[in-house]
């Protein structure tokens, strides 16, 4: 900590001031030089960061992620003296309320938090009353393998613009898994899919809302069943109840229809890899196109599953890593980060053998042979049934989650 | 007169020394009875003035009843207090008269021999890693339901309602099956004060049934000795949150459980509808608690005219029969979850309807195992931290605890059981509002603080009877040959009651290992446990790795209690093969029968 204050206000301030005139330049990232004018003080963070202790907020409900994070603290400490700490969380909203309570008590130094694993709302949150620091994205060495061009949400969090705030870490998209051995053909829109499953009941369910796999099915019914989805671009407004209102009218046909006819959900997306293992579902939802694959890896699912998205795409977005304003470990917490966004890390994370969680790198910006293995990869993982490029839909703004998440509490919870 | 010089001016020193110590104890003792209430008080501060409004740390001010308005807002709220009520004494009632049919149906036999010896087991079993075994069990893709499969030709699982059902069934199971050891342990106890031979031989004489002598005769006498005990069970019942977040209903889910997520909400408000939630669920606990005592004086004054009316009844031992059957076909329900739960940690693929897994591997253990080093070191460390500190202060209070007024003596002990009286939930959102305040969250030492709130009131209560049963003549003898009462304690007393005391310290670890809220409260997320990882894994779908934790929550304990067993006897072997004065010590120890086990052989 001491080490930290010491070296921290002036590389801060500098980080500042460069990224202030990055903005005025509007390109987000154009040339390598940029980098190298920042080697100096890359190397004074590394200096600061040793021997400093990150305390990572991540969700911790999945062995192959834990175990993911537990490689990148080995790796820290022998690299860089770094010692990364796995606060594992099931939900990372307490970790919010808790900075915000830190910020309410004054406790402006040496917070609880050194990296929080967030995206949408919980940024926002953080984001609009200055609980974050930064911005820090740009000046991390390894942000030159991203490509904002390619891949849009790694600057634009559920339609709020990142400015280096947060640095993008994994990319996540709605998808179906579904059981060969019980189901021909899948269906592929919200209307396919209320008839199979009249046809054919208790085979589905969606994890309950507020978990976000289950407020993201909401939100995925909702873009395909209102005539206006760019409605949903903008805040919920007065209008709510009658841009819902087919929504609710689908929701009331399907629960019937459902596993355990609607009267209780599944607590989270993967609660449903072992229903479907078990033969009880026949279809398990997912924020990770791998998940499939990575789950017949583990053992956890039945070789005959294979993925689909519905006909429209589906949504998709970024899941990021922000650095809380009072974290005592700064330069630790930026040396993490760099990390785990290293061409290394990122392949080692989208590995369906370790994790499967697809990168945030493009594949054009890497070296020839990481272009390859990545490549080769991604031919291996897939699980999904036609090679056609999978259309994505941008995320709603991010007022609809909570909105959301209430109503559905209120009609469906007895 | 005998001593030379030099050991007279050593006993000197040490007479000094020891009076010095227990004088500052003598004083100390004084400030036991105040610490515990100003605890309460503070518990009680820390959730009633956010309840109204009042929360500095997250920017209230201001006095509001806006909390009780968002309380009575929520959605299902009404749904959840009567679950709530209905699991809680649910599962109390139940455990009772399942305790009650076991002493009857089997006071005496192979049976109640035999449950002595695997109760305690069981027992020290954490409430979760029993709650994970019975969903494996009961579950619809579970070992009943593979059983049932090829008769009932099920190639699915079937789609039926067994575990996390909005009536919370499967919650009250997974609660009798752990409350019932423990009030059969408490009740193992009673009967050995209790004088039953007798009156059984008195009531048959008199010629009633053996049924109506235990319920009239026996049972008067025993359950004011369990009392405690039940209320004991009522307000955890009550107020349970992990075994209810892995069996519980979850649409929607228990109050305690709304209040936890209330309390970890990223919405400052919903803080403060925590602690109105968290007031509702103490008036509910104590609401029960004053209608159950009421209903036991209303029963005994109603059932006076049953009790004495001289109906001799008739011999019904089909009902004995039965009720010995219930109760062991509980108990081995009980350890076939537990059997299953190690089974699944060694399994890779075991897909319904297989009955044993289709690939028994080591790769789930090789795997994750160093995953798991981190919470078993804190599990470990907190525990053993807070029982041998739990014991230390436990000893210290059996030693001095008689020098206060009978009424402070009273008192002292009416607190220390109160946090188990009282639900945790309430308790430890009272006293972690003015940890966060403090910013004193979120370190080892207070988890280990507010362990030892817990861990502490069952190493006293463990510690009682064999205190109370120590003969002090021996310590007067001690005290006459050494002249130091430190001396006398340490050489006399205390391997004298080695024994228990190393069943203290293990009961401690147990009751520490099965925590889950007071980790999660005071350690602001930074500190896991098997415990509270084992909860977090409970709503994923890795069921190797949740089988993983699970057995290691059952490994803890029970290594401990196996140490407890194996130390004294070791060292009371040194002990005797080295001390010249052993012989005067064994041969003391040797008269020295404690009357329990005397009535328990008989």
């Amino acid at each position: 900590m001491i080490k930290n204050t010491k070296g921290y206000p002036l590389t801060a301030m500098l980080t500042l001031l460069f990224t202030v005139t990055l903005h005025a330049d509007v390109p987000l990232y154009t040339e390598h030089t940029e980098h190298t004018e920042h080697t100096d003080n890359w190397q004074e963070t590394l200096n600061a960061a040793k021997g400093q202790t990150v305390y990572m907020n991540a969700w911790g409900g999945s062995a192959n992620i834990n175990n993911y994070l537990h490689w990148a603290a080995t790796e820290l400490r022998r690299r860089y003296d770094v010692k990364l700490r796995h606060v594992k969380v099931d939900d990372i909203a307490p970790v919010i309320s808790r900075v915000i309570a830190e910020k309410n008590a004054g406790r402006n130094t040496g917070g609880s938090a050194d990296i929080i694993w967030l995206n949408g709302e919980n940024f926002r949150t953080l984001n609009s009353n200055g609980l974050l620091y930064g911005p820090f994205a740009s000046r991390l060495p390894n942000w030159r393998y991203i490509d904002p061009k390619e891949k849009p949400t790694t600057v634009v969090d559920f339609g709020e613009p990142v400015n280096g705030m947060e640095v993008p870490w994994g990319m996540a998209q709605l998808v179906f898994i579904y059981d060969t051995a019980l189901v021909s053909k899948p269906p592929k829109t919200m209307q396919e899919l209320l008839s199979f499953s009249k046809k054919n009941p208790g085979l589905f369910t969606y994890p309950a809302p507020p978990d976000f796999v289950g407020t993201t099915f909401l939100k995925q019914a909702l873009i395909e069943l209102i005539a206006n989805p760019e409605r949903l671009q903008k805040p919920v407004g007065d209008d709510f109840n009658r841009v819902t209102k087919p929504l609710w009218d689908y929701l009331d046909a399907l629960h019937p229809t459902l596993w355990r006819r609607g009267r209780i959900f599944p607590n989270s997306s993967v609660a449903m890899l072992s229903l479907v293992d078990d033969g009880e579902l026949a279809f398990a939802l997912s924020f990770n196109p791998g998940a499939a694959r990575a789950g017949i890896n583990d053992g956890l699912l039945p070789n005959t599953v294979r993925t689909y998205v519905h006909k429209g795409g589906t949504i998709g977005n970024s899941h990021f890593l922000a650095i809380p304003y009072n974290s005592s470990a700064k330069a630790a917490a930026e040396v993490t980060i760099n990390f785990l966004i290293s061409p290394e890390a990122q392949l080692r994370k989208a590995d369906p053998k370790i994790w499967g969680d697809p990168t945030v790198l493009s594949a054009s910006r890497l070296q020839p042979e990481d272009q390859k293995a990545l490549k080769q990869q991604n031919a291996a993982a897939s699980t999904f049934d036609n090679k056609t490029p999978i259309q994505t839909l941008t995320e709603p703004h991010p007022d609809w989650v909570k909105a959301l998440e209430e109503a559905w509490l209120k009609r469906y919870r007895r | 007169m005998i001593n030379s010089t030099s050991t007279s001016t050593s006993s000197y020193a040490a007479r000094s020394y020891s009076s010095r110590w227990a004088y500052l104890a003598s004083r100390g003792v004084y400030v036991i009875p105040w610490l515990f209430p100003l605890l309460t008080a503070i518990g009680l501060a820390g959730i009633i003035l956010p309840a109204f409004g009042w929360l500095p740390a997250l920017g209230y001010n201001s006095f509001s009843l806006a909390p009780w308005q968002q309380l009575l807002a929520t959605p299902g709220l009404w749904t959840m207090i009567l679950t709530t009520l209905f699991t809680g004494v649910g599962a109390t009632l139940l455990s009772l008269l399942l305790t009650m049919v076991f002493l009857i149906s089997s006071w005496n036999t192979r049976l109640w021999k035999l449950t002595g010896r695997t109760l305690p087991p069981l027992l020290a079993i954490p409430h979760s890693a029993l709650a994970i075994g019975v969903v494996f069990l009961l579950s619809p893709s579970g070992i009943v339901s593979r059983i049932l499969a090829v008769p009932m030709d099920w190639l699915h699982p079937p789609d039926l309602l067994t575990v996390n059902d909005p009536w919370g069934l499967g919650l009250i199971f997974a609660l009798v099956l752990k409350e019932v050891p423990f009030l059969c342990l408490m009740l193992i106890a009673a009967v050995s004060q209790t004088p039953i031979e007798r009156l059984l031989t008195t009531g048959r004489s008199l010629g009633y049934s053996h049924l109506q002598c235990w319920l009239k005769l026996v049972w008067p006498l025993l359950y004011p000795k369990i009392r405690l005990s039940v209320m004991i069970v009522l307000a955890f019942s009550l107020s349970v949150v992990d075994v209810s977040l892995i069996i519980g209903p979850n649409m929607p889910p228990l109050l305690p459980v709304q209040i936890l997520q209330w309390q970890q909400d990223p919405d400052p408000a919903l803080a403060l509808a925590a602690a109105a939630g968290a007031l509702l669920l103490l008036l509910l606990v104590g609401l029960c608690m004053a209608c159950w005592l009421q209903l036991e004086k209303v029963l005994t004054s109603g059932l006076r005219g049953w009790l004495t009316g001289g109906y001799r009844g008739r011999s019904r031992s089909i009902l004995i029969t039965s009720g010995r059957l219930l109760f062991s076909g509980l108990l081995v329900l009980a350890w076939i979850s537990l059997i299953v739960v190690v089974i699944w940690s060694f399994s890779w693929r075991w897909r319904f309807p297989d009955i044993v897994p289709s690939d028994i591997s080591l790769r789930a253990w090789i795997r994750f195992f160093p995953g798991m080093l981190e919470p078993l070191q804190t599990t470990i460390t907190v525990a053993l931290t807070c029982s041998v500190v739990g014991v230390l202060l436990s000893v210290f209070c059996l030693e001095y605890c008689h020098r206060l007024s009978r009424w402070q003596q009273r008192s002292i002990v009416f607190f220390f059981y109160l946090p188990l009286l009282l639900p945790q939930m309430s308790f430890l959102l009272g006293i972690q509002t003015p940890l966060v305040a403090l910013h004193l969250d979120g370190y080892w030492w207070t988890v280990a603080a507010c362990h030892l709130l817990y861990v502490f009131p069952y190493c006293y209560l463990s510690l009682v009877d064999p205190w109370q049963k120590y003969d002090q003549r021996f310590s007067h003898a001690g005290l006459i040959l050494s002249g130091s009462r430190v001396r006398t304690f340490l050489k006399v007393k205390l391997p004298m009651l080695i024994s228990p005391l190393f069943t203290a310290l293990a009961l401690g670890v147990a009751v520490s290992t099965a925590l889950y809220l007071p980790t999660v409260m005071a350690g602001a997320g930074r500190y896991e446990t098997l415990t509270t990882e084992a909860v977090a894994l409970a709503s994923g779908g890795n069921r190797r790795l949740l089988a993983l934790y699970a057995v290691m929550q059952m490994l803890v304990p029970m290594i401990f209690f196996g140490l407890a067993i194996a130390v004294p006897r070791l060292s009371s072997l040194r002990l005797s093969s080295l001390r010249l004065s052993s012989l005067r010590l064994s041969s003391l120890r040797r008269n020295h029968s404690p009357p329990k086990r005397s009535t328990h052989e008989s």
